[in-house]
């Protein structure tokens, strides 16, 4: 950016040069065609001419150079004040929606989506080290009283508790490390094309035994054609389990869990829809954030990851997590663009 | 029947647990400290196994991994990683390993995939007749037809699989982690007792009616199909 202040001088000094190049040529011209006394006086008058057109231009390279520079210079200090540790600082735009309100406007959107992230992140790093509070006490519990257990017997089951806890806290943080890892988008080199009927076929009936043995019954809407998909499988599955799981733990009462894919309008659906008891419209969003659990009996393992590591999993593939009311119960769907970008953003 | 395994882990107290661990199982065991030793000592190819931390010092295990294969080094080699993401072990297993396994790992979960990978040579070794027998039952992988008894069985596609894979590993610990990975293909941990429930349908149809139980569950470690 420094670099178009001095060229905006030069600017400026080219146009009163140019300004002076185009009154000799005009005089050249009319000296070439006639010769009367109009042009005696403008020979005469020529000096002066030239005088003021190179004051003019100096002049206007001055203004525009001042001016661009007081811009530049708004900028630097809200990117000094920045870097200095303030984050609220933005640049205020001018009413002329010229180049540099553009250059503001980018840098205030980079500045409100960096301040998004921090918050976020401050976010998970605090409700990480909260939530790790129950599983860790649990574990330590558990050692305790495995250690306190005279019975053989009692102690080996207590022990296996200690290991129980122990793979909990794990899944936690595995769990934690899948959905950054999705945000940050590494696992893009491994996407493939692959058929989304085929897997969602898969997972159906991968979990129709678990919804039977709920108390539920888990059909696929299998659709006619292939519905291809550059993704990475693996991850996919796990989205879709998560939400099937879901589905099974909290909407196995009522009739049935429903999963279909679809296509339409460059749009690809992957949706498990329920009749439990749903989510309220106005907790949707909070079902949806790390640890956002609903509430607090559901604090079983790993609960409350499911759906963010779903929506991370979506956002790797350009798409997001839609929770509607299914009248009754949930409707999770995973919704991705069925053309993709060639290139990983 | 003791197999070589060379062990190539840089934590101390790690390559200990193991060692002794594999030790009583009658195998014997050779440590390496750091990747470039481990590649000197692997290339040798007088291993039954090979057993690779991911992360070594001085050349890291996925180079170890790629230099063995350039190598034509054929050893199977299991992947110890403490990276746990889906990505992780994808490009783990694409990188030439025979197996993956996360830290924390119980060592029964090791134990199970140690054997079931020294089986799978043994398996290449000597290729018996293609049809796989234990006890009174028999699966014909041609067919896929599964008779206990002379009766024949219903089963369902998956649960076949389940079977046969269980049967390749007659006598042996089955995990529930390796159960998915080997017969569905997923690498992820799904919260729910899903493996079970198709282990315990499976059973139903196996050994329902029959007075000798096929399918055992090995408490704390996973499963076992014996007669």
């Amino acid at each position: 950016m420094p670099r178009s202040l001095p060229t905006t001088v030069r600017i400026g000094l080219l146009a009163g040069l140019l300004a002076l190049a185009s009154n000799v040529a005009v005089v050249g011209f009319i000296h070439w065609r006639t010769n009367n006394q109009l042009l005696d006086a403008l020979e005469d008058s020529l000096p002066v001419a030239v005088a003021l057109s190179i004051l003019l231009g100096l002049v206007c390279g001055g203004i525009i150079a001042q001016y661009v520079g007081r811009r530049v210079h708004d900028i630097a200090t809200v990117a000094d004040r920045v870097t200095a540790g303030d984050f609220g600082q933005r640049v205020r735009p001018s009413q002329s929606r010229d180049a540099f309100d553009r250059l503001g406007q980018q840098i205030n959107d980079m500045l409100d989506r960096t301040g998004a992230l921090m918050d976020e992140l401050r976010m998970l790093t605090d409700s990480l080290a909260h939530d790790l509070r129950s599983p860790v006490s649990r574990l330590r519990s558990a050692a305790h009283s495995a250690a306190e257990a005279s019975d053989p017997g009692e102690r080996d089951q207590q022990l296996a508790n200690v290991v129980r806890q122990a793979d909990a806290l794990m899944r936690i943080l595995t769990t934690v490390l899948e959905i950054s890892r999705s945000e940050a988008l590494t696992s893009r080199s491994q996407f493939a094309w692959f058929d989304i009927g085929d897997l969602a076929a898969e997972l159906s009936e991968m979990y129709e035994p678990v919804a039977e043995e709920a108390g539920a019954s888990l059909r696929f809407d299998r659709p006619d054609m292939p519905i291809e998909l550059l993704g990475h499988r693996q991850l996919i599955a796990q989205a879709m389990s998560n939400l099937i799981e879901n589905a099974v733990r909290y909407g196995a009462d009522g009739r049935g869990i429903v999963v279909s894919v679809s296509q339409r309008r460059g749009q690809l659906e992957i949706a498990v829809a329920d009749h439990g008891p749903g989510i309220p419209a106005e907790h949707r969003t909070e079902a949806l954030r790390r640890f956002g659990r609903l509430d607090s009996s559901r604090s079983e393992e790993g609960a409350g990851l499911g759906l963010a590591l779903a929506t991370a999993i979506a956002h790797l593939h350009d798409g997001k997590l839609r929770l509607d009311d299914n009248q009754p119960g949930l409707r999770a769907a995973i919704e991705l663009p069925a053309t993709r970008r060639l290139a990983g953003a | 029947m003791g197999r070589k395994i060379l062990l190539v882990e840089d934590d101390r107290e790690t390559a200990a647990y193991l060692a002794k661990g594999l030790g009583q199982e009658g195998h014997s065991v050779e440590r390496a400290t750091n990747g470039q030793d481990g590649l000197f000592q692997a290339t040798d190819g007088t291993f039954d196994l090979i057993i690779l931390d991911r992360m070594l010092p001085v050349l890291d295990g996925i180079s170890v991994l790629k230099a063995l294969r350039a190598a034509k080094v054929e050893t199977p080699v299991l992947v110890l990683s403490a990276l746990a993401s889906v990505g992780d072990r994808i490009e783990g297993l694409e990188s030439g390993s025979d197996d993956y396994l996360v830290k924390p790992f119980s060592f029964a979960e090791l134990l199970a995939r140690v054997n079931a990978l020294l089986r799978r040579r043994e398996s290449r070794i000597d290729p018996a007749d293609h049809r796989i027998k234990v006890g009174d039952l028999e699966i014909d992988p041609l067919s896929r037809i599964v008779r206990r008894s002379g009766k024949k069985l219903e089963l369902k596609p998956r649960e076949y699989l389940l079977l046969e894979y269980f049967a390749r590993n007659e006598g042996r610990v089955v995990t529930r982690t390796m159960l998915l990975e080997q017969v569905w293909d997923y690498h992820f941990d799904p919260g729910t007792n899903v493996i079970d429930v198709h282990v315990s349908r499976l059973r139903r149809k196996l050994d329902d009616g029959f007075d000798k139980p096929l399918l055992h569950t090995v408490r704390g470690a996973g499963y076992m199909l014996a007669a």
